[in-house]
């Protein structure tokens, strides 16, 4: 059986190919058309999962959107009425997506050329379903508590409940207009960081600061319980039509912010103002609230199941610093967050949900890594650099690995290509930059000449699983950047490059049996200089993670980096 | 607003908060304006490394909680309370900072040159007195001296970040009783039966301050006194509030 599972017409588009309960491929649609975060529907993607695993589009049984007009309906037509009387004008924007999103099946079916509603069952599933079930269904739990949290999904931002098996019940849904990530999303827009998907900068800007403007933090979002309200005075949403675009390209999403926000912690500030104190401080208040308001619903939601598990994902569960609290704050003691936790995520959730909840398939699947995007082969990639002029080195893996681990020893920046793409917003080690995270002048270097990015940004290691427990206060692995525990205090000048500037690190634990040639660079690493981690960076300078090696040619040449490594060939600036 | 310098050592209360605002100004400038002076204030408190600092907050910040202490969650329902939970949190920010200051849930106080003494004195001047749910549900407020014993105390000596000051538990019926005694007169009390829920739910509504208070008198409320002195009794309570009017 085969379920394409799709987010289309949202932030992250993708697209995830399930045969008999396999994942077999994933990808976001930004890697193909580079338009970062791209939304619309993701044909391009769709086009490459199909081709990878030689299924003709005619051949889907079922294809799983993660999202679904059809829900909800009541509310969506109050704020439709509420929106018309206020306005004194239709939510066109509404309604047209409202149209798209009916008629998709067409729509895909016209771009792949073939007719989906012969033989092919299309399954609307609900974004936060899709959300948990990605996390659920992809997780090695059997029953665990599930929660998802983002800023909006078919007119809800937060749902909860339990998973059970082939089954995921929900309690609770928080409804439109109010929502964590709109709290955490006005406050990055607030702060100067415009553009969609910028929250993580606000969330690396947070130790920086002082968490001053608590007292007002809480006034914006209240919290009662397990429940959280957004005060409407400061914000735009729930009384005017915000610009909103996810029908194709760049996600755009208006001012979420209302003047009265200016009003209680003083001006905006423009994208190009420098960051002063305030700033600082007003983002070390916007994560110590969302903190403050997760944490203690997770511990209901402890409280209420009863398991001790718990399975996440949405947007907000990318902020890991929060997430790096939950063990201790709510008691849970497994907890699975899915590695594509965003948007992107949910074309896996969806197929999984249908797969598992509507179609009762019982469960075998358990996402051990993320490598599930196009690969090319040394000979592809050795074509390219000839076409493109570069010289290369053809070495044998243990060569490359030590030869490479020497240049980062040397404090050169890699760029590291590899194996099969990673899917998610994380770059694992098949698509990255790596250099040596001892040199305490590396982060600014990288930020400044590679990835041309703000300076207080930090960078995150990639460790050795074995090692992981005697550089950081960890007991497991954490493979895919969702945790920032603490460096232990013999390491931490030791890898100021990873260290950010309250003493954690967002860790990826790299086993040998999920990508053996990673491990093996690190390891080589290790052997040279006794440090058992690199600096990990997404392979990319302000644009989606490369996907092939054109691209990885073009980036390397483009953001100055010494050395690349492509598949069996190395690169250097000399040769 | 300019903070005339603090002595050094010394003990400093501070009442900030308008009791109201206008439904125009919104919440977001009365909460600047409020949390903007105080910060000032305590920041050079801090500086003068004064002896105490007792805020004159509000139990308004539990919302309709009916037993209010130091620590009922905040869940303010008015735009005043909720700038008052705001000054509260700041005070236990500079609590967890090491300042020595408390921030006082004050219950709604009753004395002399109070409108709502005056009122609740003469409500039991009428023939009759319609009593909501029969007066058996407690109200929550503080006699005006009864409140100053308090923060004098809290002044001298040192006290959780927040704590409740209130008359404890009052039953209506019984305050009404006494307060027609003091004054020679004998109403007659007609037991009203109102839905608590229904109630709870109008409270929130916009509504003339005198309604608000007659709303709010028939919400069962107890403000703790976590100060160790000792609360007037009912029938002291009674006379005083007579004789203020």
């Amino acid at each position: 059986m085969l379920i394409l599972g799709l987010n289309a017409f949202h932030a992250d588009a993708s697209a995830a190919l399930f045969s008999d309960g396999e994942l077999i491929a994933a990808a976001e649609e930004e890697r193909f058309n580079r338009v970062k975060h791209a939304s619309g529907l993701p044909i391009d993607a769709t086009r490459w999962v199909l081709s990878y695993a030689g299924v003709k589009p005619g051949e889907v049984d079922h294809i799983a959107l993660s999202k679904s007009p059809h829900v909800h309906k009541a509310r969506r037509a109050a704020q439709g009425i509420r929106h018309t009387v206020r306005q004194r004008s239709l939510p066109r924007e509404r309604l047209a997506a409202r149209v798209r999103t009916l008629s998709l099946d067409q729509e895909l079916g016209r771009a792949l050329d073939v007719d989906l509603t012969a033989g092919c069952v299309v399954h609307p599933v609900e974004h936060h379903p899709s959300h948990i079930a990605s996390a659920f269904f992809a997780s090695p739990f059997d029953d665990a508590a599930v929660c998802s949290v983002d800023g909006l999904g078919d007119f809800v931002s937060m749902a909860w409940g339990t998973g059970r098996g082939s089954r995921i019940e929900l309690d609770h849904r928080v409804f439109f207009p109010h929502s964590l990530g709109f709290f955490y999303t006005a406050i990055t827009q607030y702060l100067g960081f415009p553009h969609y998907g910028d929250e993580y900068k606000v969330m690396g800007l947070a130790p920086y600061g002082t968490p001053r403007y608590l007292p007002e933090m809480r006034r914006i979002l209240t919290a009662n319980g397990p429940d959280f309200r957004l005060t409407m005075d400061f914000f735009r949403h729930g009384r005017e039509s915000i610009q909103w675009d996810f029908a194709s390209g760049s996600p755009t999403v208006g001012p979420l912010f209302a003047p009265e926000l200016e009003d209680l912690l003083g001006p905006a500030r423009l994208p190009d103002e420098p960051l002063d104190d305030r700033h600082r401080d007003i983002a070390a208040s916007a994560q110590a609230r969302l903190e403050e308001v997760v944490l203690p619903i997770l511990a209901t939601l402890k409280k209420k199941t009863g398991l001790p598990a718990l399975a996440m994902a949405g947007g907000v569960a990318l902020n890991v610093t929060a997430n790096s609290l939950i063990a201790d704050a709510t008691g849970f003691e497994r907890v699975f967050i899915q590695p594509a936790a965003n948007d992107s995520g949910t074309s896996i959730g969806a197929a999984l949900y249908v797969a598992h909840h509507t179609l009762g398939a019982s469960r075998g699947f358990v996402m051990r890594d993320v490598y599930l995007g196009p690969s090319f082969t040394t000979e592809e990639c050795a074509a390219k650099l000839e076409e493109a002029g570069v010289a290369y080195e053809r070495l044998d893996e243990a060569t490359l690995c030590r030869r490479t681990a020497e240049l980062i020893a040397n404090a050169r920046i890699v760029g590291w290509f590899q194996g099969r793409m990673e899917f998610g917003p994380r770059a694992l080690g098949n698509r990255s930059i790596v250099c040596d995270p001892r040199n305490p002048d590396m982060k600014d270097i990288v930020n400044r000449r590679t990835k041309r990015r703000e300076s207080f940004r930090p960078f995150a290691p990639s460790i050795l699983v074995e090692r992981a427990s005697e550089v950081y206060e960890i007991d497991g692995p954490s493979p895919y950047m969702l945790f920032a525990p603490r460096v232990r205090p013999p390491w931490r000048d030791r890898i100021p490059a990873v260290t950010h500037v309250d003493g954690t690190g967002r860790i990826q634990t790299v086993d040998r049996r999920s990508n053996q040639r990673y491990w093996e660079l690190i390891h080589a690493f290790d052997k040279l200089t006794g440090v058992p981690l690199v600096l990990n960076t997404s392979f990319n300078e302000n644009e989606p993670i490369v996907c092939t090696p054109e691209e990885a040619i073009a980036c390397y040449l483009r953001a100055d980096m010494d050395v690349l490594v492509l598949e069996d060939l190395l690169v250097t600036r000399r040769s | 607003m300019k903070v005339v310098p603090i002595e050094s050592g010394a003990t400093v209360f501070v009442a900030s908060g308008r009791a109201r605002f206008s439904p125009q100004e919104g919440l977001a400038l009365p909460m600047r304006s409020e949390l903007d002076h105080l910060r000032r204030v305590l920041d050079s408190c801090d500086e003068a490394e004064v002896r105490r600092v007792v805020v004159l907050g509000s139990s308004d910040v539990a919302g309709l909680a009916e037993t209010v202490d130091g620590r009922s969650v905040q869940a303010p329902r008015a735009r005043y309370a909720e700038v008052k939970a705001a000054l509260e949190d700041e005070c236990v920010l500079r609590a967890e900072a090491g300042m020595p200051i408390t921030s006082v849930r004050l219950a709604p106080v009753h004395g002399a040159g109070k409108s709502r003494t005056m009122d609740l004195v003469r409500l039991v001047r009428r023939r009759i007195v319609p009593l909501p749910s029969g007066g058996r549900h407690s109200i929550g407020f503080v006699l005006l001296d009864d409140a100053i014993r308090a923060l004098t105390w809290l002044g001298q000596n040192a006290a959780p970040a927040v704590v409740a000051v209130g008359g404890g538990p009052t039953p209506l019926r019984d305050l009404l009783d006494q307060l027609a005694i003091a004054q020679g007169v004998q109403p007659r009390f007609v037991p009203v039966p109102i839905p608590k829920r229904g109630l709870r739910t109008v409270a929130t509504l916009p509504m003339p301050s005198s309604l608000h208070w007659l709303v709010r008198l028939s919400l069962p409320k107890a403000v703790q006194m976590e100060v160790p002195i000792p609360i007037s009794p009912l029938r002291e309570v009674a006379a005083r509030l007579v004789s203020a009017c």
